[in-house]
């Protein structure tokens, strides 16, 4: 690794380190191993999960997006892109709404699940049954979703919004939620060895990258490959997105700016660095998020768009320098 | 062993029969007119369209009993219209070209891997290596491309239209190094293209598809001795 690379590595760790020290609260920096104290349980109990959870959140997200960029040959590609995270949405909204679950429950997880299992389920119908056309299909197909869903969604909160209060409507923009630890054990559990099977698949994608002939002619079969990260990704992002609801801007931003500062080589290490990017920036967004206006959340998906926009419009102003 | 042959070869659109043997290790212009079935048939080749009927051997073997697996050791193959990563290094471009033959557990050969540096001076790539894909030439490009291919050592290479967007001067530069590859390496190559000038310079054989199949398999010298040319393209 060169100097610039380890720069942005050592920087992005620290950085998320140091959003420990963040929060509404001040901490008793001499009371940190002492059990019982406040500044413990602000510390262990609380940010720590939650800071581990933004990490995975993050991450994720930018290794998801990286890989729809390159799976489906757009740099617009996002992980909303195929409206799982729509399903999803729509299945907390509608568990709230009508059935009274609660955001965040169990019950509302499963919901989220469920519709993206649907979704999912169509998704790789129009995937196994599109011949050579299959980027041009699900990326279509995804729109359709996502058009299709939203027009519910906003049918449902428009006719329900006295039972859809500061439950799913803060959720719907984005939010770091504050969960158990047993919660982002499980979360970490099925995220990971997702996260390494997609990493793994980065191999096929630099295939896939060079179209869908060259790629057959390179060893790999790129309709099937692109069916199962299809599948792979979808479960992971009903993970995440059950808990979070859709935030914004750190899938389609992170892969470009590595792009952008790196050059990578290959797809894995393109995932390797916007996972570790993504993190980073969504840690330091959620920290700014509970530490701007005091004990006030700033929903964080408006926090990453006014950071993150700008600073991106900077980078590409100063590339084409 | 030939290195191709078709017979009574119906693809999947154009609704033309094809019969043809190609021996290996020539340089075969696939020549005929706009929406014959060219790219079909190339793209029949590597199992991205399926055969209507009939059967098509590649060295001797089915096209149907080819796994991925085995066709990336005979084939390589450089599309009309190439997709590329806009950030993609020229030398990164190169080490893709060993993904056929690396686990998926180990790395793939470094920038400084001797076949990649042969490959980027035999075409005069050496000075672009660090120049990403998306700011290159069409012209530099089409030649990465190329390299591509080339280093993957095929017995085969497949080739759709390369000289399209190329100016005279890029069109007569690809023309001389692929020959000049071709004649080094010993691999079959089939491409087709419009160029009759350059095919008759410098391919050694011709098959051409007409309205009514193959009108032409055979050495090119034969094929310009004929007018076919004027009839295949009604000009």
């Amino acid at each position: 690794m060169n100097s610039k690379k380890y720069f942005w590595v050592s920087g992005s760790l620290i950085l998320i380190a140091v959003c420990l020290a963040f929060g509404a609260e001040p901490l008793q920096w001499s009371d940190i191993f002492a059990k019982g104290s406040a500044t413990y349980r602000i510390l262990w109990e609380l940010r720590l999960p939650r800071l581990l959870f933004v990490i995975l959140v993050g991450g994720s997200l930018a290794q998801l997006g990286g890989t729809y960029q390159i799976l489906f040959r757009n740099p617009l590609a996002e992980p909303y892109i195929l409206g799982i995270s729509s399903a999803v949405v729509l299945g907390v909204v509608a568990g709230e709404a009508f059935f009274g679950v609660r955001v965040l429950s169990a019950g509302s997880v499963s919901l989220g699940f469920l519709f993206a299992a649907i979704a999912t389920v169509l998704l790789v119908f129009i995937s196994l049954h599109s011949g050579t056309k299959q980027v041009e299909r699900i990326v279509l197909f995804g729109m359709g979703l996502n058009f299709v869903l939203s027009s519910v969604l906003f049918l449902i909160l428009s006719f329900y919004n006295q039972h859809v209060g500061g439950g799913s409507l803060r959720w719907l923009f984005g939010n770091i939620p504050w969960i158990s630890r047993g919660e982002v054990a499980w979360v970490y559990g099925l995220s990971s060895p997702l996260l390494g099977i997609l990493y793994i698949l980065g191999r096929p994608l630099d295939a896939i990258s060079l179209g869908d002939g060259v790629a057959r002619t390179l060893g790999f079969s790129p309709n099937k490959q692109r069916t199962w990260i299809l599948i792979l990704t979808s479960l992971l992002l009903s993970a995440l997105v059950t808990y979070t609801g859709a935030i914004g801007f750190v899938g389609l931003v992170a892969p470009h700016v590595v792009q952008l500062l790196f050059r990578p080589s290959t797809s894995r290490t393109l995932f390797a660095f916007s996972f570790l990017l993504g993190a980073a920036f969504l840690a330091l967004s959620d920290s700014l998020s509970r530490v701007l206006l005091p004990p006030f959340e700033l929903p964080i998906g408006i926090v990453t768009t006014l950071i993150g926009g700008p600073a991106f419009l900077v980078l590409l102003w100063r590339r084409t320098q | 062993m030939n290195f191709l042959s078709a017979e009574k070869l119906r693809l999947a659109h154009p609704d033309l029969e094809i019969t043809a043997t190609l021996p290996e290790g020539q340089f075969v212009a696939l020549l005929g007119p706009n929406g014959i079935g060219k790219t079909t048939l190339l793209r029949t080749l590597i199992g991205e369209e399926k055969i209507s009927s009939g059967s098509v051997k590649l060295f001797e073997k089915p096209i149907g009993e080819l796994s991925t697996k085995v066709l990336s050791t005979i084939i390589s193959y450089v599309p009309q219209d190439h997709e590329y990563p806009l950030h993609l290094r020229v030398v990164d471009l190169m080490r893709y070209a060993f993904l056929p033959t690396t686990g998926w557990f180990d790395k793939l050969p470094l920038a400084d891997d001797s076949r990649i540096q042969q490959i980027l001076k035999n075409f005069a790539l050496a000075s672009l290596e660090q120049r990403t894909l998306g700011s290159l030439s069409t012209g530099e490009r089409q030649r990465a491309f190329l390299a591509r291919a080339c280093l993957q050592n095929p017995r085969c290479l497949l080739l759709d239209e390369p000289t399209n967007h190329l100016d005279p001067g890029g069109v007569t530069r690809f023309w001389a190094q692929l020959r000049e590859t071709h004649a080094r390496a010993g691999f079959s190559v089939l491409m087709s293209t419009h160029e009759l000038s350059m095919v008759n310079q410098y391919c050694d054989w011709v098959l051409a598809i007409g309205r009514e199949g193959v009108a032409y398999c055979g050495e090119s010298s034969g094929f310009f001795r004929t007018n076919l040319a004027e009839a295949l393209y009604s000009l």
